[in-house]
């Protein structure tokens, strides 16, 4: 079967926020191609236009409670995973231009 | 070596009550099993250190439940407060999280002891545990076969009698496939049975957390123990949660069940399908009223999976950022290429290509073309499985299209993954409960897995009818033996 394009492919890939290799590209191409051809079959799929759609299985209902402080995550537990730290602050590259 | 943790869950209580035994004995027991697994690789990181020391601490502690002391597995996507949850990715490969999932929170309300993390296919991807970072499971009927997943570890650890007990995931059949290939019994509970809260985020609408266990008995004591309201799960039911385990020996002759001619079709390997219908003759005998049917819309299953479950991966996982947590590139000159390097060296290539496809699926005009029509058609097969629970109170067939196969054999098919998950995903998009339950072997004597469908919180309608075929088919389903 004929793949995705190598530019659908790195398109699809920047929207998931993903670099590939030259090799992950081409099998991408192929395997993205397969899938996307098995989801095209609910495409054709006859349905109301006003059909109900359902986003998860269960009865959604509004839920409410006081509003209270309750205690929350200490500072330390907070940046114990966090790979690069400054006091109490996560480091990361400028995202500012000059 | 000591063998306490082959005993039924009855007479290992029984010990503990009579100080025969101790907690610490189980859990010594448990990690003598799992050195002897090696191979197995059904562990991810061990919680030896801490294991011993609430062992120890429990011997001053009266034995007040069944499940007081018994050693347990966890996949490692249920997050364990200062143990690793890696999800088997390179991502979180040294992740130590902050606080305990609700269900880790309850399982040691009980006096579980959590023996170890167990290995999966990355971040529950997978039908195989292939996927994982950590390397391959291994079945412990036949070790050249895969165990299934994304649970593998969790299903091993059970079915090698490492643990009586373990939890799983299941988001298009994860905790039952596995379950199925590995001679277990698999439950995945009702939508909203069990909190969610702690069980790093899959696919959002379809993912429930479930017990994995040798007998039904044990199965109903697990879910009762992790079930329940969850006021950091707004999805989790406040309905209450019956005692199960009243229900295990009730009469079955009044039960309506159907059997999905769907589940029946070519599609499914033929041994188990002569399978499934012995056990079915074998119901009719016993008075309950077998029907065949079509349900509408189940043959819509997997690409809805594909659209549903990969656009809600897509949004969850483009949390791994490389910043708060999770791996971190070493170079980068900007943040764009900080989020893109970290998320493409952490994870592997089946969690590129779904995010991937999720990502394409959510975007512009395609949000309309793919999810919301997916959306519409979820409706209208949750509207069959209503119509279907009208007259009936079951329905049943087999869990897989197949048993377990051999290791390798489609890592580069990626279809494989979903088709094995045939029959289970139906489940998952309707939000119904439904176990997997050992039925008997294949001519290689490989496990076969049957399915049972329950309506929404009617678990013990599922157990009624499970723990009755256990009953009378009392299989032998310890694995290794043979070797």
């Amino acid at each position: 079967m004929q793949g995705l394009s190598i530019e659908e492919v790195i398109h699809v890939a920047d929207l998931a926020n993903l670099t590939l290799t030259e090799e992950e590209k081409k099998k991408f191409a192929c395997q993205l191609q397969d899938i996307l051809s098995d989801i095209d079959k609910i495409v054709a799929i006859d349905i109301k236009e006003e059909q109900e759609i359902l986003i998860a299985p269960t009865e959604n209902y509004d839920i409410y409670h006081n509003d209270e402080v309750e205690g929350g995550l200490e500072m330390k537990d907070i940046l114990k995973n966090a790979n690069k730290t400054s006091g109490d602050y996560i480091t990361v590259p400028k995202v500012l231009d000059e | 070596m000591s063998n306490y943790l082959n005993l039924s869950l009855d007479e290992i209580h029984s010990k503990l009550v009579n100080h025969e035994i101790k907690p610490l004995d189980l859990v010594l027991e448990a990690f003598d099993k799992i050195e002897k697994n090696k191979d197995l690789n059904a562990f991810i990181t061990l919680n030896k250190e801490a294991a011993i020391e609430e062992a120890k601490k429990l011997e001053n502690v009266e034995v007040d439940n069944l499940l007081f002391g018994i050693p347990i597995a966890v996949k490692d996507n249920i997050i364990t407060k200062d143990l690793n949850t890696t999800c088997a990715s390179f991502m979180l490969e040294n992740f130590n999280p902050i606080y305990d999932a609700t269900v880790i929170e309850k399982i040691k309300a009980h006096h579980m002891i959590i023996i170890g993390k167990t290995n999966m296919d990355e971040f529950a991807m997978g039908s195989t545990g292939e996927t994982s970072y950590f390397g391959n499971t291994l079945n412990p009927w036949n070790k050249t076969r895969v165990p299934g997943g994304s649970s593998s570890g969790s299903a091993v650890a059970v079915s090698a009698r490492i643990t009586p007990f373990a939890l799983g995931s299941d988001t298009g059949g994860s905790v039952r496939q596995p379950s199925s290939f590995c001679g277990i019994v698999g439950l995945k509970p009702t939508y909203g049975r069990v909190s969610r809260y702690g069980l790093v985020a899959f696919a959002s609408s379809l993912d429930q957390i479930g017990p994995m266990t040798r007998t039904v008995y044990e199965n109903a004591l697990l879910l009762e123990a992790i079930s329940g309201k969850d006021i950091k799960d707004y999805t989790s039911s406040d309905k209450v949660v019956p005692n199960y385990i009243s229900h295990l020996e009730k009469d079955i002759k009044s039960l309506k069940i159907a059997v999905p001619n769907y589940y029946m079709s070519d599609a499914i390997n033929v041994e188990i399908r002569e399978k499934i219908k012995e056990i079915i003759s074998l119901l009719e005998k016993e008075g309950c009223n077998i029907d065949y049917i079509d349900i509408d819309y189940l043959e819509y299953a997997i690409p809805l999976y594909q659209v549903i479950a990969l656009a809600e991966a897509s949004s969850n996982l483009a949390r791994y950022d490389g910043i708060r947590y999770g791996h971190i590139t070493d170079s980068y000159t900007s943040i764009e290429e900080l989020y893109k390097k970290s998320r493409s060296e952490g994870f592997g290539e089946e969690v590129k290509r779904r995010i991937m496809i999720g990502s394409y699926v959510l975007s512009g005009k395609n949000a309309n073309i793919y999810y919301e029509k997916a959306l519409k058609i979820r409706r209208k097969m949750v509207d069959s499985f209503k119509k279907v629970f009208e007259t009936y109170d079951l329905i049943i067939g087999p869990t897989n299209t197949g048993v377990a196969y051999p290791l390798g054999i489609k890592v580069d098919d990626a279809l494989k993954s979903f088709y094995d998950d045939l029959l289970t995903i139906p489940v998952n998009m309707a939000g119904l409960p439904a176990l997997s339950l050992p039925v008997g072997f294949d001519q290689e004597h490989m496990p076969i897995g049957m399915q049972i469908i329950g309506n929404y919180f009617k678990e013990e309608v599922i157990y009624e009818l499970a723990s009755y075929i256990e009953k009378t088919l009392n299989l032998d389903l310890e694995s290794g033996k043979q070797c």
